[in-house]
């Protein structure tokens, strides 16, 4: 999952990424709303957490820009202001969730797991896909024979990925878009490794190829 | 209305005083043109009076007006002298009862005559020939008197007409000069109810400025509280920033180690933040009187509830709302969605599924939001109510929601009640402003 991270204070903005790379996230940053509308516009994220008071463009215009445009990415509001008007007037802007600093990391970890979720039609919770329960905070999955397998940071990244987009082909390069972030190393013979590592772990059958198009994950077929 | 009544008053009082004095003038007058009369006829009759030579008193009546001569004519003389008395013709056998006057002396009265004529009477005393004599002269009053009442009839009635005239331009002149006070009065109200912002500056001279004064006020009044609200926003924001950097570092690896520190640490950071926030709530509410934008409840409450659906979508709650009387809210927008959405947020909390927020909005506020929640004991419901709303009188990380809508129905001086619903089963707050 890949993650805009829109916050102007930059000690902040640091502790974040950090936090939300360890949960599993791959984070691009901006800290002016310039940048955050232009990142916003790249459809390559799943979600993007936006704090209101930006320099040079006010969140709630970065916002309202982004759905006057047709933009539909899950947008989660973080910022001080937290009177119930400013609430109000930031979903009628069209956020989807709204979280007052100061907050728990926790609590922001499970927002954005929820509305991820929300946004592709998945219930909240534990990822229950095809027999796979994938424990989001652990990082590991459980197959249908109660069997709980550890799984390594890419390896969770893509495995959520997939069971997000179940039945869908998804190409090498939507993968690598959607597991790393811009100032990784990307090099997408880096995915079928990986992939041939969940199949390891998981069953080969689980994830097939489309040649030229992709992979499309199956879920375990018997 | 005083003014009203004062220049009623007056006016009547002016118009009793020249009504009075122009009658007894008139009166004085006519009177007095009979009097001057009077005296002539009185001269005429002592030239007639003769002496024969025994000093007996003779009048030659040739002498006389004939006026004097024919009985109960309306015009008559008496003379006396010692206990002589010689009457006119006209007064055939009746006596005036006359009393003597001294020489050089007059006297005026009013006597009943013959036929009932009412009389006034002039008493001269003369000396002729050695003589001293008192000759009385007499007129009846009655065509005076007629002439007199004719008068007063329609003097009395012009004046009446005049006053009555007067009275209704002064009513209607009264009632054009007021009505812009009137108008601006009505203005008033609509503008505490919060149809209007701005009173109307088409006002006569007189309440122009006053007019100004009071816009200019308002206008003063929105943009120091706007003013402080920024500031405090400003304010709240600068704090918070920090704050949540603290935060986020106590959740450092480092930290995490002395889990001692890290949950002290914590701990002041909650304090810190739970004070903070409801401080600059409580600063940042307008209160009573004007504020920047009213409250319409038919269009910020359903988005409001959209906003609570959303955010507690797993839930699945429903929250039912229901309207009656206007649609906006006199009280400041920010105000009543921080109140409506402590409340809402609160019951959606606890509640099960079902929400019922009810607004009636007529001559006052009266608010109802039930839940179908576990609810509140009777005795807890009543040490929340009694809990004081000073930040040192809460206990932290505790019902800031409860406190910061107690805080403002205490400034806009409504009232709170705590009730178990009897429809929904849980807690009923009930709110009337």
């Amino acid at each position: 999952m890949r993650l805009l991270l829109v916050e102007d204070d930059l000690d902040l903005l640091q502790l974040l990424k950090k936090d939300l790379e360890h949960a599993g996230f791959a984070v691009d940053t901006a800290s002016d709303g310039l940048e955050a509308e232009y990142l916003g516009f790249e459809d390559i994220y799943d979600i993007a957490i936006l704090d209101l008071g930006l320099p040079q463009r006010n969140g709630l215009e970065v916002l309202k820009n982004w759905r006057g445009k047709g933009n539909s990415l899950p947008v989660l509001i973080l910022t001080a202001r937290d009177a119930w008007y400013e609430k109000v007037d930031g979903f009628k802007a069209g956020a989807d969730d709204y979280l007052a600093k100061p907050f728990h990391t926790e609590e922001l970890l499970m927002r954005i797991r929820a509305l991820i979720h929300r946004a592709n039609h998945h219930s909240a919770g534990l990822l229950q896909v095809a027999g796979f329960s994938l424990d989001e905070d652990k990082q590991t999955v459980t197959t249908k024979e109660n069997v709980t397998i550890e799984l390594t940071g890419i390896e969770f990244k893509l495995l959520r990925f997939f069971l997000i987009h179940p039945e869908k082909v998804l190409s090498k390069s939507t993968l690598t878009e959607h597991v790393y972030d811009t100032n990784s190393d990307k090099d997408s013979n880096v995915i079928e490794v990986y992939i041939r590592h969940l199949r390891r772990k998981l069953g080969s059958s689980i994830i097939e190829t489309r040649r030229g198009q992709g992979y499309i994950f199956k879920g375990k077929t018997e | 209305m005083r003014l009203s009544l004062g220049l009623f008053v007056s006016l009547v009082l002016a118009f009793s005083y020249l009504w009075q004095t122009t009658r007894d003038s008139i009166q004085f007058l006519s009177e007095d043109y009979v009097v001057q009369h009077l005296k002539h006829d009185a001269e005429g009759v002592l030239n007639a009076i003769q002496f024969d030579s025994a000093n007996n008193i003779i009048v030659n009546t040739q002498q006389i007006e004939p006026v004097y001569l024919r009985p109960f004519s309306g015009q008559y003389y008496q003379i006396n002298m010692n206990d002589a008395v010689i009457r006119s013709r006209s007064l055939w056998d009746q006596d005036m009862l006359v009393p003597n006057v001294a020489m050089g002396e007059q006297q005026k009265l009013y006597l009943t005559g013959p036929k009932k004529q009412p009389l006034i009477v002039m008493i001269y005393g003369f000396n002729k020939q050695g003589h001293a004599l008192t000759v009385a002269v007499a007129e009846d009053l009655s065509p005076t008197i007629v002439n007199q009442h004719n008068f007063q009839y329609q003097y009395s009635r012009i004046v009446g007409m005049l006053l009555f005239l007067l009275l209704i331009c002064q009513i209607v002149i009264l009632r054009i000069s007021f009505k812009p006070f009137k108008n601006i009065r009505t203005q008033i109200k609509r503008l505490r109810q919060g149809d209007i912002e701005q009173l109307d500056t088409h006002v006569p001279e007189e309440a122009f400025d006053l007019v100004k004064e009071i816009n200019h006020l308002l206008i003063t009044l929105e943009s120091r509280l706007q003013r402080s609200r920024n500031a405090l926003g400003d304010l709240a924001h600068a704090l918070k920033m920090p704050l949540t950097v603290i935060q986020q570092l106590s959740y450092n690896q480092q930290i995490k180690e002395q889990p001692d520190i890290q949950q002290s640490l914590q701990k002041q950071i909650t304090a810190m933040q739970n004070i903070m926030g409801r401080v600059l709530k409580q600063a940042r509410l307008a209160g009573d009187g004007v504020g920047l934008l009213k409250f319409n409840a038919r269009e910020e409450v359903p988005e409001l509830i959209q906003l609570l659906e959303n955010m507690y979508k797993e839930k699945n709650i429903s929250i039912h709302y229901t309207l009656t009387g206007k649609d906006t809210i006199a009280i400041d927008r920010e105000d009543m969605l921080e109140l409506l959405g402590n409340l809402l947020d609160n019951a959606c909390k606890w509640a099960q599924s079902q929400i019922n927020i009810s607004i009636e909005n007529t001559l006052k506020l009266h608010i109802v939001i039930e839940d179908d929640g576990p609810g509140i004991s009777e005795n807890n419901r009543a040490n929340l109510l009694k809990r004081g709303t000073r930040v040192d009188e809460m206990k932290a990380g505790h019902g800031l929601g409860l406190a910061i809508v107690k805080y403002m129905i205490q400034q806009q001086g409504g009232e709170l009640k705590l009730n178990q619903s009897s429809q929904l089963g849980g807690l009923s707050v009930d709110i009337t402003l």
